[in-house]
């Protein structure tokens, strides 16, 4: 693990998620390990896909990598790759997985990219807010 | 063929059966709690196939979807794999038992991986350690516990070997980056807390999580050492241990399936006196 060399960055993005514009799901140690997992990660890749207009990162390193053999996947798109339709029925998704761990019913929903800077004394300052998600049921 | 008895009645086969299906359902309690067995993954909606030609069948034919998307199906492939977990316990003699935990471990593998977004290698850990015991002949099964043995030596050292010819176990900063790039989201939401003041610290003195990583990198170069001889072992025991506590600490991340294996350099002595009762038998 970590096996290859890290890059040094100025700042580091972490998700922050609010339920019913109060209760912060603080995912970082009110979870175990696995339960983290599949809080965050789903969403982050969520985030990914909005960013890359709607379409599977993954869908789009593969068809960077097979060039013209890409077409071999198309028969089989739908059910190895995702796409903006997926979105809202992730989200409905998001909010049954939250709801059944946080067992609070999840009304509104808002995700932010916090960009933090560790200041001299290593300590992490928020840097810049950026709302990515607001959903509302 | 009489096999090594331990405690009276129980053959070593059978104990260690027991003890590593007793960790894993252990593992299973953990996902419960964790909201992710398939049933309480509520329907998931993204996958994550990766480049990975399993996972793209498993998908084009539709088994994480059906498997999942049912609630009925979901609770009984939940209430089977944890059922056929425990009847491994309870008849660590049935080679049965442990054929069908295996097939249903693999499925769940995939979905956990697939609706994850992200393909976590720590629960390799639980095929791994359930495969010796699908072995019927007790022969077989020696050479395969043996042979797990080696692939665990094979997993550390070559984490060792990646970060020794990639030059990263020279780069100071290593630890620290580590740190911040996985605990970031802990220490900012939990800025008062006694591990937060740990890693403020550490912070301050960066040669720390240098030393720290530095200790793992040779930690893990040591099982090098277990391919050539198991005098050893009772040290790779313990560094299987230490890592994994290593990982939590640094990465943030809890690979205690992995930390399972570490059971494969316990009591190794008794295993060759096994072995040997084996050859003995059936020279």
């Amino acid at each position: 693990m970590y096996s290859e060399k890290e890059k040094a960055v100025n700042s580091y993005e972490i998700l922050e998620v609010v339920v019913n514009d109060s209760l912060l799901v603080d995912y970082s140690s009110s979870f175990t390990d696995a339960n983290r997992f599949y809080l965050l990660s789903p969403l982050s890749y969520s985030v990914q896909i909005e960013s890359n207009q709607g379409v599977d990162p993954e869908e789009s390193f593969i068809q960077r990598k097979l060039g013209k053999y890409f077409s071999f996947f198309e028969p089989y798109k739908k059910d190895i790759f995702n796409d903006s339709l997926d979105l809202p029925a992730f989200q409905n998704w998001y909010k049954r997985y939250l709801e059944g761990t946080i067992h609070v019913k999840v009304n509104k929903l808002q995700v932010t990219i916090l960009e933090l800077i560790y200041n001299n004394e290593g300590i992490p300052e928020l840097r810049k807010k950026s709302p990515i998600v607001s959903w509302n049921r | 063929m009489e096999s090594l008895k331990i405690g009276g009645n129980i053959s070593y086969r059978n104990w260690l059966c027991r003890f590593c299906f007793l960790l894993i359902f252990g593992s299973l309690i953990y996902y419960f709690v964790s909201h992710t067995l398939i049933s309480q993954l509520h329907s998931p909606v993204l996958k994550f196939a990766s480049t990975d030609l399993t996972y793209w069948v498993f998908h084009i034919i539709h088994i994480p979807g059906l498997i999942s998307g049912n609630p009925v199906i979901a609770v009984t492939f939940d209430i089977l794999l944890i059922g056929s977990c425990m009847l491994v316990i309870c008849f660590p003699e049935k080679r049965f038992w442990a054929r069908i935990f295996f097939v249903l471990y693999f499925i769940y593998f995939v979905i956990y991986n697939s609706f994850g977004m992200h393909h976590v290698h720590s629960r390799i850990g639980i095929l791994l350690l359930s495969a010796p015991f699908l072995i019927r002949d007790e022969e077989g099964f020696v050479i395969f516990w043996q042979g797990l043995r080696y692939y665990v030596c094979y997993i550390y050292s070559s984490a060792f070997l990646w970060k020794l010819f990639r030059g990263s176990w020279l780069y100071g900063e290593q630890g620290i980056l580590i740190i911040k790039k996985n605990l970031t989201p802990y220490i900012y939401f939990n800025p008062r807390s006694v591990l937060s003041q740990v890693y403020y610290f550490l912070f301050r003195y960066p040669v720390l999580p240098d030393i720290l990583m530095k200790t793992g990198f040779l930690m893990e170069g040591f099982f090098i050492l277990g391919f050539f001889t198991k005098r050893f072992d009772n040290y790779l025991f313990l560094f299987s241990i230490l890592l994994t506590l290593g990982f939590v600490f640094m990465a943030d991340a809890l690979f205690f399936e992995i930390a399972f294996l570490a059971i494969v350099f316990y009591k190794n002595d008794v295993a060759m006196v096994y072995t040997r009762e084996i050859y003995v038998a059936n020279p």
